[in-house]
């Protein structure tokens, strides 16, 4: 029913609102009492003194009580004034945004590896429950994911870039020519890197989910009549399957936006993971928590947009 | 003219025989009751016919003659001639209506899959076949039903709504396991009336598996008692309820609730013990340890044949009792 609906996304907005603020206030109380806080960037510079610095904190606006510091950041994050950058004062929301694009393409091609080997895996195992290819599957995947990234991607680096020159070693696109091929290049170690590990995840709830399905009844009844075991995967199987998933994308989805801080690190991948690191390193306060806050509302977003896309999808939920 | 012909059927899981053994045949248009407590076999025996056991060694025969003449073994066939054959030729039903649909497609949409399936019709064809089906079945507003999901259904409409996706194909024989089981008792009646319609109607052979001797009553000509993994009675359904010749057959008729019983004018005569585990069996009558009629011997010593007890025109009945001579005195 619409109106089931809007009240049901009228009260996730209310409370998605309260989680945010709540978000917000401990990232914020967080970093400001982190040793050093944020002057800590300043106060390191050689032939600083205290005068100059208080002068920086005026200017900053850090000498004012906390409280009145969070109220103005929190207003400015509402007007689209998420801050500028202590390293090179660009605003923090167009710092982010710069580095999205790397992220999501990096996150949705991994996305698609993981998916499509998950896919492949578990249904394999689920129709082929109990027999040597079920337990081979369960193996690959155990080794999957306990595979560490920075490991694999140092083997990959190793083995497919440095020994064979076959592709580059990090890095987005090679400078000078950005063409198709030198960007699919650059992106198939780090999404192979982030797809491999997430297999054996998408993997084992698929076979789990299409495990009960084929167990059900109904599956019994169409093969009864006659139906063939692959329209009977293809009709009844895989979409029992996947409709559950849905919510579980709804978490995991964020996950690869917010940026793979391992991946895009070995990989010197320009994504928000590594503009995360980075101003933590530098202590780039606005950028951290402008991150922060970022991710915060992409969880929420996407785990939003998944229960209302698995309403829409699952004809059982729409009474 | 015989329909199915079942011949020396045996299942076994890797252990002892599930189905032992177990011979019968029905003619076309003919409904066999297949009656028996949990644990005899009926079920596993239907589904091995089916090819729907999944595991397990199946032995013997069970040769069906189609329409067009040909002969098919329901043991024997591979999986692909098995898909050609089902729904088309054999076709089953089950239990339980409430888990035997897909819950995520709609009635519409798995009446058609079937209706492309064996009858090659598809689009509006499909549609019209599917409503002319469901109104067959006794569903009151066919259109409305194509639209909506199983949730949206009662029992008794779903195995209406199985039963039209089960005939789509115009079976020369319905499995039936237990189909009103689960249903309330003024609809199981309902659903018994519509099968009997529909044989009349079709002239499809129907197995009907049961463990409620009312059912079988009120809806078979022939009725078949399997008792861990035998059979060890099949007779005319007529000669059945007025003279049971196995001394289980009467303890099971005796134990089923009539009208006396419920009013307290008597108590309900029990069958004490149970059906043996397929590993316990003794070398004699597998009803022996139960039985009020036992004897040692022969009954603790020798397996009992399936006897041939009258052979008329439509009156085969057998049984497998080795006293059933004196016992009929």
């Amino acid at each position: 029913m619409a109106e089931g609906m809007l009240a049901f996304a009228a009260r996730r907005a209310g409370v998605n609102a309260l989680l945010l603020l709540l978000v917000s206030l401990t990232g914020f109380m967080l970093l400001h009492a982190t040793p050093g806080g944020p002057l800590a960037q300043f106060s390191l510079s050689p032939g600083m003194t205290s005068e100059r610095l208080n002068q920086i904190a005026h200017s900053m606006g850090l000498d004012q009580p906390l409280w009145l510091q969070y109220v103005k950041w929190l207003g400015g994050l509402l007007k689209g004034d998420w801050g500028h950058s202590y390293r090179d004062h660009a605003p923090v929301l167009s710092i982010i945004i710069s580095h999205l694009g790397a992220t999501v393409e990096l996150g949705l091609a991994s996305l698609v590896i993981s998916f499509l080997g998950g896919l492949a895996m578990g249904l394999i195992g689920a129709l082929r429950a109990g027999e040597a290819i079920d337990a081979l599957c369960s193996l690959v995947g155990v080794i999957l994911l306990s595979l560490p990234t920075f490991w694999l991607g140092l083997v990959f680096i190793y083995f497919l870039s440095v020994r064979t020159g076959w592709f580059p070693a990090g890095g987005l696109m090679s400078p000078g020519h950005a063409s198709a091929t030198d960007r699919l290049r650059h992106l198939a170690l780090p999404a192979m890197t982030l797809g491999l590990v997430s297999i054996p995840v998408w993997g084992a709830y698929i076979r789990s989910f299409a495990g009960d399905t084929l167990n059900q009844d109904h599956i019994r009844t169409a093969r009864a009549l006659g139906v063939p075991g692959w329209r009977i995967v293809l009709r009844r199987v895989l979409p029992a399957a996947l409709l559950p998933l849905i919510p579980i994308a709804g978490v995991y989805l964020p996950t690869l936006l917010s940026g793979a801080l391992v991946t895009e690190t070995v990989f010197t991948w320009p994504g928000v993971g590594r503009l995360f690191l980075d101003s933590l390193q530098y202590r780039d306060y606005p950028v951290a928590l402008g991150v922060l806050m970022f991710s915060a509302v992409l969880v929420l977003m996407c785990s939003l947009a998944a229960e209302l896309l698995h309403h829409a999808a699952d004809p059982r939920l729409r009474t | 003219m015989t329909l199915l012909s079942v011949r020396d059927l045996g299942v076994d899981f890797g252990g002892p025989l599930i189905v032992d053994g177990v011979s019968f045949s029905m003619k076309k248009g003919e409904i066999v009751a297949l009656v028996g407590e949990s644990g005899s076999g009926k079920s596993v025996a239907s589904l091995a016919l089916m090819g729907l056991l999944g595991r397990g060694n199946i032995t013997g025969s069970a040769m069906l003659r189609l329409n067009d003449g040909r002969e098919t073994d329901l043991v024997r066939i591979g999986p692909r001639e098995r898909r050609g054959v089902l729904g088309r030729h054999v076709s089953m039903i089950f239990q339980d209506p409430l888990s035997s649909l897909d819950p995520i497609q709609t009635i519409g949409a798995q009446m058609r899959e079937v209706l492309s399936l064996h009858c090659g019709l598809r689009g509006g064809k499909a549609q019209a076949r599917a409503i002319e089906l469901l109104h067959e079945v006794g569903i009151v507003d066919p259109q409305a039903c194509l639209k909506l999901i199983p949730q949206r259904l009662s029992g008794g409409m779903r195995q209406r709504v199985l039963i039209a996706m089960a005939i789509a194909g115009e079976p020369e024989l319905l499995l039936a396991d237990e189909p009103t089981t689960a249903l309330d008792v003024t609809v199981q009646a309902q659903v018994l009336r519509l099968l009997l319609s529909l044989r009349a109607r079709s002239g499809m052979g129907m197995i009907f598996i049961t463990h409620n001797l009312a059912v079988a009553s009120s809806i078979a000509d022939r009725v078949i008692v399997l008792y861990a993994g035998q059979v060890v009675e099949d007779a005319p359904a007529d000669a059945f309820f007025a003279a049971p010749a196995m001394p289980y057959s009467k303890a099971l008729l005796g134990a089923a609730p009539g009208i006396d019983s419920v009013f307290g004018a008597r108590r309900l005569p029990t069958l004490r013990g149970q059906v043996p585990a397929p590993g316990e069996r003794g070398v004699g009558c597998r009803f022996a340890p139960r039985c009020d009629a036992m004897r040692p011997t022969p009954c603790q010593t020798q397996m009992p044949d399936l006897l041939t007890i009258a052979d008329g025109e439509n009156e085969v009945h057998a049984v497998r009792c080795g006293r059933w001579e004196e016992l009929a005195r």
